[in-house]
């Protein structure tokens, strides 16, 4: 199945993609599987994180009280306001000046009576304050103030060795609180008296009440899981701020970050595809192309090949098979061209140019079966020169050769096209001819015996008058094609014989020494 | 002036082979600062002063520890801005070279109406009989009392305006210092305090002296005992001051220097000036 390169280049692409594509599946059930098991250890986590955080907050506003608390003017002004009448305002300037920076929401100053020395506009604060300041020199809480939910921290403030009031500075749990925070993840929920989600960076979540069920809350048809934050010591407090995360969410996020890894996969399997398509186009093809040419070659064939210009390894490869197949072209022209001298050797006779006697045997069949289909005669005119061994004898054997070519250039110019002329033997000749009759072969024959008796044979010796004798007969009906020839041959032969016994220099049809020897 | 035990540090070094070593607070600089060029010149020493600028130790008491200090080969003096008892003189083995008495201000912040008060007033403010300033026909306000009671022990000074800190009104805030007292006074619109008349005021102090009795803190009252708050600047010395250190006393009290300074700041002199 992969024998081919083609199959090959198809299969490791085809695997290439699976594998692609297996490593995007498994990430993608591996990473939902994360998901869904590290959600609860990451809401702990982060829950974890948030309070650390907002205790760090904690800290640092009562340090900030602490700081106010502890300043010796401070000091000075709260005894100067409530012991010796000094003007509020003069307090509240010296904190704005010395502490405007501070990064608090509201700031209250209160009387050991509880009444409001600054920040009396802050009537639920000091209210709230009167209400939970014990005997401590300092404290923290949480409660809902008219705007937000805020972090209250409070110091009270002594000046010589006794308590002057209260400083209380608030830190809200705001909307800006929540985009503070935003960067941790996940969604908060600020819980107000009445159950209901005050605050939220959760869409959808405000003014909703707060109903847990099993950890569970669903907004928007979207289920979050749900963990209090504490904030405080009392229950109250630490039920107000709760995280909530959704495992939905997050399995979005993977599908929408699916959607980016699934585009990645294609354009990956489109690069594979493409490169295996570049393969195929640049190695299979030529190689296809190969082995097609050298089927061709194998099959007998010398194709064409379109020499290629580009310079590449294979395409050299393919311009060196042209070459070479021009090469073969122009040998095999060779051969075919020796091959057909030698065949003409071997059915010509090399002194007269005329067709051997083996030549004879092979077109015989094919000249009957012509006669026959034509309904016509195939004769056989059996030519013998007359004296011939005297002209060798007296002139030579050159002069003798030169009568024999001699011979053969009158019978080819006195046969027709379509007849076919033979040596047979040293100065025997056979003229085959398709006749409408068999009188036609002895009006040849006669026209041949008085053309060789007019036209002599000129050589380096005076001329050479030369006669010769013939015998005719025609192709019986009723024989295959070998045994038709072999009783023409008898029949002209004998024909001859009679022709010679005559006195030479005549015809005779063997014809007429059947009705001879008949009569 | 601070009532801190103060000795200046690396003084011995810094002073040893040459300088009149001496020490003072506040009121100390403003003289000697006018005068220092005249007394260079007429002893042909250098002279040291510390405590310049100082909020803390460079009071009466460093100056005394420092007097007490001169020996074969240290010549030391010291200016205090409060009158010492005979007892303590004679204990602390010094001599009192009077300079100048110091009108002290009762000063009040500049928004207040009232502008003078009667020397009478002025104690019921301070004992705590009048609270409000509106009862003295000024505004609306309770008054706020700033006291600097420093050198508890030695008599004079704030002592001229009750003479015991058992006498003054026990709701008040009292400082450490004179910078305090003028911040708190800037501070509090119903504020009234006091401070000698050498206290250099900031630009934007908002603050003013009341007129006693009808009578400006000036010298000329304090002359004829017509103002009733005062308070006596000294330099001490040890019981055998150098020569050199005389002389430079001598032309505080007598030269021409502390004579242009003195009418600066409305300071009596109480030595005759040197013909």
């Amino acid at each position: 199945m992969l024998h081919t390169y083609h199959a090959r280049i198809i299969f490791y692409n085809a695997l290439l993609m699976v594998f692609l594509i297996s490593i995007l599946a498994y990430t993608h059930i591996y990473s939902r599987n994360v998901i869904i098991e590290e959600a609860e250890i990451y809401s702990l986590n982060l829950s974890n994180l948030l309070r650390s955080n907002i205790e760090m907050e904690k800290e640092k506003l009562l340090h900030y009280t602490g700081v106010v608390r502890d300043d010796l003017i401070i000091q000075e002004y709260m005894f100067i306001t409530t012991e010796i009448n000094g003007e509020k305002e003069a307090l509240w300037s010296l904190y704005r000046r010395n502490f405007g920076w501070l990064p608090v929401q509201r700031t209250a100053f209160i009387a050991n009576d509880g009444k409001a020395i600054i920040g009396d506009e802050h009537s639920d604060l000091i209210q709230v304050i009167n209400a939970r300041t014990d005997d401590a020199s300092e404290g923290t809480f949480y409660f809902q103030g008219k705007e937000n939910f805020e972090r209250v921290t409070w110091a009270r403030i002594y000046f010589q060795g006794a308590p002057r009031g209260i400083v209380a500075l608030t830190h809200p749990l705001d909307r800006a609180w929540l985009e503070r925070h935003r960067f941790f993840g996940g969604y908060y929920l600020l819980i107000d008296d009445s159950g209901r989600i005050s605050l939220s960076n959760l869409p959808g979540a405000e003014g909703r009440q707060f109903q847990p069920d099993n950890g569970l809350i669903t907004i928007d048809k979207r289920a979050y899981h749900v963990r209090a934050i504490p904030l405080g010591d009392t229950d109250e407090e630490s039920n107000r701020l709760w995280l909530a995360i959704s495992e939905q969410e997050l399995l979005d996020k993977l599908a929408h970050n699916s959607d980016l890894i699934l585009l990645l996969a294609l354009v990956g399997g489109t690069a594979i595809l493409i490169t295996g398509l570049l393969i195929i186009r640049n190695f299979n093809r030529p190689l296809q192309q190969l082995m097609q040419i050298t089927q061709a070659v194998a099959d007998g064939e010398l194709p064409k090949l379109q020499k290629s210009s580009e310079t590449n390894e294979i395409n050299a490869l393919l311009n060196r098979f042209a070459e070479m197949l021009t090469a073969l072209r122009s040998k095999q022209a060779e051969i075919e061209r020796v091959h057909r001298k030698l065949e003409e050797n071997a059915i010509t006779d090399a002194l007269t140019g005329l067709y051997n006697r083996r030549h004879l045997t092979d077109l015989f069949p094919k000249l009957l079966a012509q006669a026959r289909r034509e309904r016509k005669w195939l004769c056989g005119l059996l030519l013998d020169l007359d004296y011939f061994k005297r002209i060798n004898d007296e002139h030579g054997h050159p002069a003798g050769d030169r009568c024999l070519t001699h011979a053969g250039e009158l019978l080819r110019e006195l046969s027709r096209a379509s007849d076919y002329i033979f040596r047979i033997g040293g100065e025997e000749f056979l003229v085959l001819s398709i006749n409408d009759s068999a009188e036609g072969a002895l009006v040849l024959a006669e026209k041949i015996r008085r053309a060789f008796e007019v036209k002599e044979c000129k050589t380096d010796d005076p001329v050479i008058p030369m006669t010769t004798s013939i015998g005719v007969s025609c192709a019986e009906a009723g024989y295959p094609a070998k045994q038709a020839l072999s009783n023409l041959l008898s029949q002209t032969d004998k024909a001859l014989y009679r022709a010679k016994a005559l006195g030479r220099n005549r015809v005779v049809a063997f014809k007429e020494i059947e009705e001879t020897t008949l009569s | 002036m601070l009532c801190l035990l103060f000795t200046p540090a690396g003084a011995d070094e810094d002073g040893a082979d040459d300088a009149l070593l001496g020490i003072g607070a506040h009121f100390a600089w403003i003289v000697f600062d006018a005068i220092e060029a005249d007394l260079e010149a007429k002893t042909g020493r250098k002279i040291s002063l510390y405590g310049k600028n100082s909020m803390l130790g460079a009071g009466c008491n460093a100056a005394i520890k420092l007097a007490k200090q001169a020996a074969e080969n240290r010549e030391t003096f010291g200016f205090v801005c409060c009158p010492l008892s005979e007892k303590e003189v004679k204990r602390e083995g010094l001599i009192v070279h009077p300079l100048a008495l110091e009108p002290i201000l009762i000063l009040v912040r500049e928004d207040n109406p009232a502008d003078n008060l009667s020397s009478a007033q002025v104690r019921a403010i301070f004992r705590g009989e009048i609270s409000h300033w509106q009862d003295e026909g000024g505004a609306d306000k309770p008054i706020v009392l700033i006291t600097c009671l420093h050198c508890k022990s030695r008599p004079g000074h704030w002592k001229t305006i009750l003479p015991s800190p058992d006498n003054f009104r026990k709701t008040r805030l009292n400082v450490n210092s004179a910078a305090t007292m003028i911040q708190r006074i800037n501070d509090f619109s119903g504020a009234i305090g006091h401070i000698g008349s050498t206290w250099v005021f900031a630009p934007d102090d908002r603050i003013k002296a009341l007129s006693i009795d009808g009578l400006q803190p000036a010298a000329a009252n304090l002359a004829r005992d017509a103002y009733p708050f005062f308070r006596q600047l000294s330099a001490i010395t040890s019981r055998t001051p150098s020569a050199d250190i005389l002389e430079l006393i001598r032309e505080t009290q007598h030269g021409p220097a502390f004579r242009r300074v003195a009418r600066r700041h409305e300071l009596l002199p109480l030595r005759p000036q040197a013909q």
